[in-house]
């Protein structure tokens, strides 16, 4: 299969190229045609990826690079276009080709009739494009580029309805919150740059453990600090994850595929994509678990507050990426089963999340763009294969065993509590808290939406979406359901441990091979405890927002007293950034523009007026009278002769 | 030193032509009948044609790799006192070259607006034209110094001619300004002259061989510097832009941005910098610290203009602040990537002032608050809009992108915080750029006189879609613009080099002795320490001597590349 | 001997006394009175007494430039008459009066 390999190029570019038609001849395809060939290119990909694989697998499993072309040679900055193809991108590549495929098809029934599609899927496929060209980079500055690519189509995708000024808004708020974070990573790159001569992963992951001790220590802790801050900023980690719930504003098939499943785990995948740097730093470990987990709470938290369906959704999106990267971040203590449990539950969530989000953009659709919940209810009949395909995202995301978020979540959890640290083990803790948050949210979500009394507007019909819609519903639903037990399951298969380890050879992942964690005592008591928790979680969504009857349900939160209320404002976030971030922000703005032209230009101008104002003095002298003249020359003829004479001659 | 190696002398005199085809047009069109301003258009548009077609042939018989100069003209011109009339070009002055001739003629074509007194301002263009060429061509001091001053002129005239309300103001401004400044210029020039070795004498070539004292260096480094910091415009010197390019005529504006801006950087480059390289080492950390601060300081008062083109006009201050970080990284890296900048400013800068000209042909205004929603009568020019405001903005994949990693990480390498301070910048161009494309894009129409707008004209297209596609080209594939100019700058680099303090530099980036040879390491750095304490200009960010840090990367790139 | 030799002529410091006089009365002149042919004739009378010093000084010398310097400066005053008095005669014309004072259109 090495041709397979060696033209793996292909696989970003057909969406590239095809985005790069639609682009330039959009305009004269009839409506559905733009979303097949747009559909088309990714199923291309999708399967060029299938054949990447089998590539890999024939390799045993090594690590496929090629350069395409020199890039920007310049001095010793020598960075050239290629890609990379390991077990990893290989995981990421089916993620982003398979769900990207199927939102795909998806969004051709969604989007109907909109005067823009050919826009819609030019913009698409840049991402998807994008988003392989991010996981499939063999150095950092070509991952920077796919970073900073999926980022631009976020913020297109964002603003797709741009006559709405909010949505503008949420679109320039993702872009700048997410350049913040590319920051981070920008100075990261900058510093491995200085210490390595090349961005190449492979040199820099070669040689780091030896480049990076000593003296250069705290190199390490700083490259994979500044590194998290741009994980912070993709993968909507407190401090930077403001931007994520607002980018709901975008079409529902850009959050599933966007803002659920791809474009914020590319953070999970750098830090697991970087596990030789992370490994090497134990601050750094202690910050990304501690603000992963915290992040996961947070959200959960804000969670149970929110009234919109895609809100509820976003802020358990980001929860749920607080666990991967707590995940991520435990890495390699222990084993490396961090890092695997972390790529585990991005794939799992992949699916499942963005089960969810087309399920929530089906009712939406159905309920003429109607995102309040509380004038939902009682659509589990109107839409039937909504309501079963949304169970099994539900049961999937709460962690109830056999479906697949229980697997993966279990994985993150056993992960930290047996790393054997303090902050591993602490965060276990917040994270079973979180995962009975989790399930009572999620199922807060599902008695609002589809159970109880309808609380629909007058004239709302809701119906079931077309085939289009429910067909990729029906598929993600299977893979949320096997995509567990089917990958990894502790002592009877260790798919994804065997299929990963390769990548995490140099941070002591060798063990991982073959059935990597024990089933004793301690992994049977975690499960346990994680199967308590998420159901303790659906007991209490019950007890709420079930149990109760029907009016109360939708003011439910309000009876709860202040806390709650503290929550459904998102504990103020939002205004505290306002007040700490952008209005002072603006003021200096302002100060400084003032300053500009009061002080810097002023500056400027006064001496030009000064010059102005010393001639219009000395013309004063200038009266016009001959005699006049006549006479300072003559007295200064006298003063000088006098001078002469006291001096005594010339 | 500069290459040594003397390329063949060309039997054509293709620079000399360069310069003064515009000058012939301009004759010719003198003789044009006013009342026939077409006539003047075509004159101007063909001799601007002609030129670019002869910048184009420049380019294509560029001998890639060699740093000195090629296609060198000497002529005597006032011999007794060692003036010349010489020309040469080198990859740092090719590309600026070219731009111009890629510009003008677009910038004519952009001019449909002018009605007025058509003749006079094509000839301005065209005289314009080869005062610019003169200043990237010349290789004398004097000549140099005598186009620099004679740019004044036309460019007075043009702002001053067909700008808008406050024209005058900001032409004498402008004038005033800059010639205020080029006073330092002319003592320096003739300073320089003077005390050259052998002297007066003028001539670049033979200027170089000059190693002037130390007092000699810091006091003339200044009086060029200071010209030129002006013309960049560097913090705090750039008020006079904002009114310029507010004021100009679209053509005005754009040679502005594209062309005139880059020769205060070129002149830091050609001249500054060789020719007196310690007082530039010692002064790197000041016009480091300038330039960081105009990269800040220019994004953070854009945000708050409401005058698109003023809004511009600072992005410019921000952006040549990386021109000018990369110069004085005094690495290769750097260098080159200062280089690509200017080139790649003027492409993006170029293109949105071309744009925001289309948008005022159409509304006469340039206020922000008067536009909005405008993409859903003008979807095109937005979409044009979106992709240069992208390209400006440092995305990858567009040529913004290239310069603006070259320049930080060829900073970083030698002077790391500032180059950390620096990357800060590229937040802020994301926020302000896009800020003013969501004021005047977004939204529902507020305003009746938009409604009507027309999209882009086929002749609008045909200005604006080169820039565009050069704009993604050199962002995909920079290498035929970073080959051309890697091996003047490293020239550059090794004189600098060579006459800074008489000692070596530490040979120490790290990524020679990284990879398989960890244990180069350590002597690296041992070398590098002790180094390190005789050298006036470390950097003070580098109090880390025991670590791995690089010093001053540029020697190891001569080393690395000695062949060229 | 030469030709300049005058025999018993008084010290030369005798000349210099007079063209110092000469002039402190052209200086004077020019400076106190308004009427410019009488403030013309004291520029004369100012040159004059150069002229006097500088043969003065030639004859003292024994260098022939002082003479010589002398006809430059008469032909230069003899054009200097020609050009003033004309525009003497034209403020006349116009404001039938020839006053230094009344001119000073020219102040800054």
């Amino acid at each position: 299969m090495d041709a397979v390999l060696e033209n793996a190029w292909l696989i970003p570019l057909l969406p590239l190229m095809t985005a790069g038609l639609l682009a330039l001849f959009g305009k004269f395809l009839k409506e559905p045609l733009a979303g097949w060939i747009a559909f088309l290119s990714v199923g291309a990909s999708f399967l060029l990826s299938v054949a990447a694989w089998i590539g890999v697998t024939d390799e045993e499993h090594e690590t496929f690079t090629k350069k395409v072309f020199d890039w920007i040679p310049a001095g010793g900055f020598d960075i050239s276009l290629g890609y990379r193809v390991d077990p990893l991108t290989v995981v990421m590549l089916f993620l982003i080709t398979g769900v990207g495929a199927l939102i795909h098809l998806y969004a051709i029934g969604y989007m109907h009739g909109d005067p823009n599609l050919s826009r819609f899927f030019f913009f698409l496929n840049l991402f998807v494009g994008s988003m392989l060209i991010l996981v499939m980079a063999n150095n950092f500055l070509v991952l920077f580029i796919g970073w900073e690519l999926v980022g631009a189509c976020s913020y297109l995708l964002i603003g797709f309805w741009y006559t709405d000024m909010q949505k503008s808004v949420a679109a320039k708020k993702a872009f700048v919150t997410n350049r913040v974070g590319d920051f981070g990573l920008l100075a990261g790159m900058m510093f491995l740059f200085s210490y390595f001569g090349t961005l190449d992963f492979d040199t820099i992951f070669r040689t780091a453990p030896s480049v990076l001790s000593g003296d250069n220590a705290w190199v390490a802790t700083a490259v994979a600090l500044l590194l998290f801050v741009g994980v912070a900023g993709k993968s909507a980690q407190i401090p930077l994850f403001v931007w994520l719930p607002d980018a709901m504003a975008g079409p529902t098939p850009v959050s599933a595929l966007i803002h659920a499943a791809t474009m914020v785990t590319a953070g999970v995948y750098l830090i697991v994509r970087s596990n030789v740097l992370f490994a090497l730093s134990d601050i750094a470990s202690i910050v990304v678990v501690l603000v992963g987990i915290g992040t996961a709470l947070f959200a959960a938290l804000i969670a149970i507050g929110q009234y919109n369906i895609k809100k509820v959704l976003a802020y358990s999106t980001v929860s749920q990426l607080g666990y991967m990267v707590a995940a991520a971040g435990i890495g390699a203590r222990g084993d490396a089963s961090g890092y695997v449990a972390a790529q585990f539950h991005v794939l799992t969530h992949g699916f499942f999340k963005a089960l969810l989000f087309l399920c929530a953009g089906a009712v939406i659709h159905a309920m003429h763009d109607e995102e309040d919940m509380r004038k939902m209810g009682g659509l589990a009949k109107k839409l039937p294969v909504t309501y079963a395909t949304y169970t099994v995202g539900l049961l999937a995301i709460s962690g109830i065993p056999p479906f697949a978020g229980f697997f993966s979540k279990d994985a993150i959890l056993a992960a930290l509590f047996e790393s054997g640290e303090w902050w591993g083990q602490l965060a276990w803790a917040i994270g079973l808290v979180t995962a009975f948050l989790t399930a009572a949210y999620m199922f807060r979500q599902w008695f609002m939406v589809f159970h109880g009394p309808p609380r629909w507007d007058a004239g709302v019909t809701p119906h079931e979406a077309p085939l289009t819609m429910t067909a990729p519903l029906v598929i993600l639903a299977a893979f949320s359901f096997t995509g567990g037990f089917a990958l990894d399951v502790p002592e009877l298969n260790s798919l994804l441990h065997d299929w990963l380890h390769p990548v995490f050879g140099v941070v002591g992942g060798e063990n991982l091979a073959g059935a990597a964690v024990e089933f004793d005592g301690t992994v049977m008591a975690l499960m346990l405890g994680s199967v308590v928790a998420a159901v303790s979680g659906v007991g209490a969504g019950w007890f709420f927002w079930h149990r109760t009857s029907g009016e109360d349900r939708a003011t439910m939160l309000e009876k709860l007293g202040p806390l709650p209320r503290v929550v459904r404002e998102k504990f103020y976030v939002d205004q505290t950034v306002e007040k700490v971030v952008q209005k002072p922000g603006y003021a200096l703005t302002g100060a400084l523009a003032t300053a500009d032209q009061e002080g810097i230009d002023r500056v400027v101008m006064g001496l030009g007026g000064g010059t102005k104002r010393v001639g219009e003095w000395l013309r004063k002298g200038q009266s016009g009278y001959v005699r006049a003249y006549a006479s300072v020359i003559a007295i200064s003829v006298g003063l000088l002769a006098g001078y002469a004479f006291a001096r005594g001659g010339f | 030193m500069p290459d040594l190696v003397i390329l063949p002398d060309q039997d054509y005199r293709l620079l000399s032509m360069i310069i003064f085809t515009p000058l012939a047009g301009a004759v010719l069109t003198a003789f044009l009948p006013g009342r026939r301003p077409e006539l003047a258009r075509v004159a101007g548009i063909l001799t601007m044609t002609a030129t670019f077609t002869l910048t184009l042939w420049l380019l294509w018989h560029f001998e890639t790799g060699h740093a000195g100069m090629q296609w060198s003209e000497a002529s005597e011109w006032i011999p007794s006192l060692g003036i010349g009339y010489n020309l040469g070009v080198d990859g740092i002055s090719l590309f600026m070259v070219v731009l111009s001739g890629f510009l003008f003629p677009l910038a004519l074509l952009a001019s449909g607006a002018v009605m007025d007194r058509v003749k006079q301002y094509v000839i301005f263009l065209l005289l314009l034209e080869t005062t610019v060429m003169g200043v990237f061509l010349a290789t004398d001091l004097f000549l140099f110094f005598v186009f620099w001053e004679a740019l004044l002129v036309p460019m007075y005239f043009l702002i001053g001619g067909w700008g808008s309300k406050n024209r005058v103001r900001a032409a004498i401004k402008f004038f005033v300004y800059t010639a205020t400044a080029s006073a330092f210029l002319l003592a320096g020039v003739v300073a320089a002259g003077v005390l050259a070795d052998g002297g007066p004498l003028f001539d670049l070539n033979a200027v170089l061989n000059t190693d002037y004292s130390m007092t000699a260096q810091r006091f003339l480094f200044w009086g060029f510097t200071i010209a030129f910091l002006v013309k960049v415009p560097v913090f705090p010197f750039h008020t006079w832009l904002p009114d310029a390019h507010t004021e100009a005529p679209t053509a005005g504006s754009v040679v502005l941005a594209g062309v005139l801006l880059k020769m205060g950087a070129y002149g830091l480059l050609r001249f500054s910098i060789p020719l007196f390289p310690r007082a530039a080492v010692e002064a790197v950390p000041v016009l480091l610290t300038l330039a960081v601060i105009g990269i800040i300081y220019g994004a953070l008062v854009a945000l708050k203009q409401t005058d698109a083109k003023r809004l511009i006009a600072y992005t410019s201050v921000s952006h040549l602040g990386f021109v000018i970080l990369g110069i004085f990284a005094l690495t290769t890296t750097g260098l080159t990537g200062g280089v690509a900048q200017m080139v790649n400013h003027g492409l993006s800068t170029g293109a949105l002032f071309f744009l925001i000209g289309f948008l005022y042909d159409r509304r006469h205004t340039r206020e922000i608050e008067d536009f909005g929603g405008l993409k859903q009568v003008m979807p095109v020019y937005a979409g044009v809009f979106l992709f240069t405001v992208f390209a400006s903005a440092g995305l990858p994949s567009l040529n913004g992108f290239v310069g603006e990693m070259l320049t930080l990480f060829g900073t970083f390498v030698v002077h790391r915080w500032w180059a950390v301070a620096a990357a800060f910048g590229v937040i802020l161009a994301a926020l302000y750029l896009l800020w003013m494309y969501q004021r005047v894009f977004h939204g529902d129409i507020v305003h009746d006189e938009n409604k009507g707008l027309s999209d882009l004209s086929p002749g609008e297209l045909a200005i604006i879609l080169p820039l565009v596609v050069l704009m993604f080209f050199l962002g995909v594939y920079p290498k035929p613009l970073l080959e051309r100019i890697e091996p003047s700058v490293q020239a550059v680099v090794a004189l600098v080099e060579q006459r800074t303090e008489g000692t070596e530099q530490a040979y120490c980036e790290p990524w020679q002795t990284t990879g398989d040879r960890v244990s180069g390491v350590s002597e690296c750095v041992k070398e590098q320490a002790s180094k390190a304490s005789d050298q006036e200009h470390v950097a003070p960010d580098t109090g880390h001597a025991s670590s791995v840090e690089p010093v001053h990367g540029a020697g190891a790139l001569v080393q690395e590349d000695g062949e060229l | 001997m030469s030709m300049f030799d005058i025999g018993n002529s008084p010290d030369y410091t005798a000349y210099l006394a007079l063209s110092v006089i000469l002039f402190m009365i052209g200086t004077m002149g020019f400076l106190l009175r308004k009427n410019t042919i009488v403030m013309f004739m004291c520029v004369e009378l100012m040159l004059n007494a150069v002229n006097l010093a500088l043969v003065a000084f030639g004859r003292e010398l024994g260098h022939a430039g002082g003479q010589i310097f002398v006809f430059f400066v008469l032909v230069v005053a003899a054009a200097e008459v020609m050009v003033g008095l004309a525009i003497l005669v034209a403020i006349y014309r116009r404001r039938l009066r020839v006053s230094a004072d009344d001119l000073s259109n020219l102040s800054g």
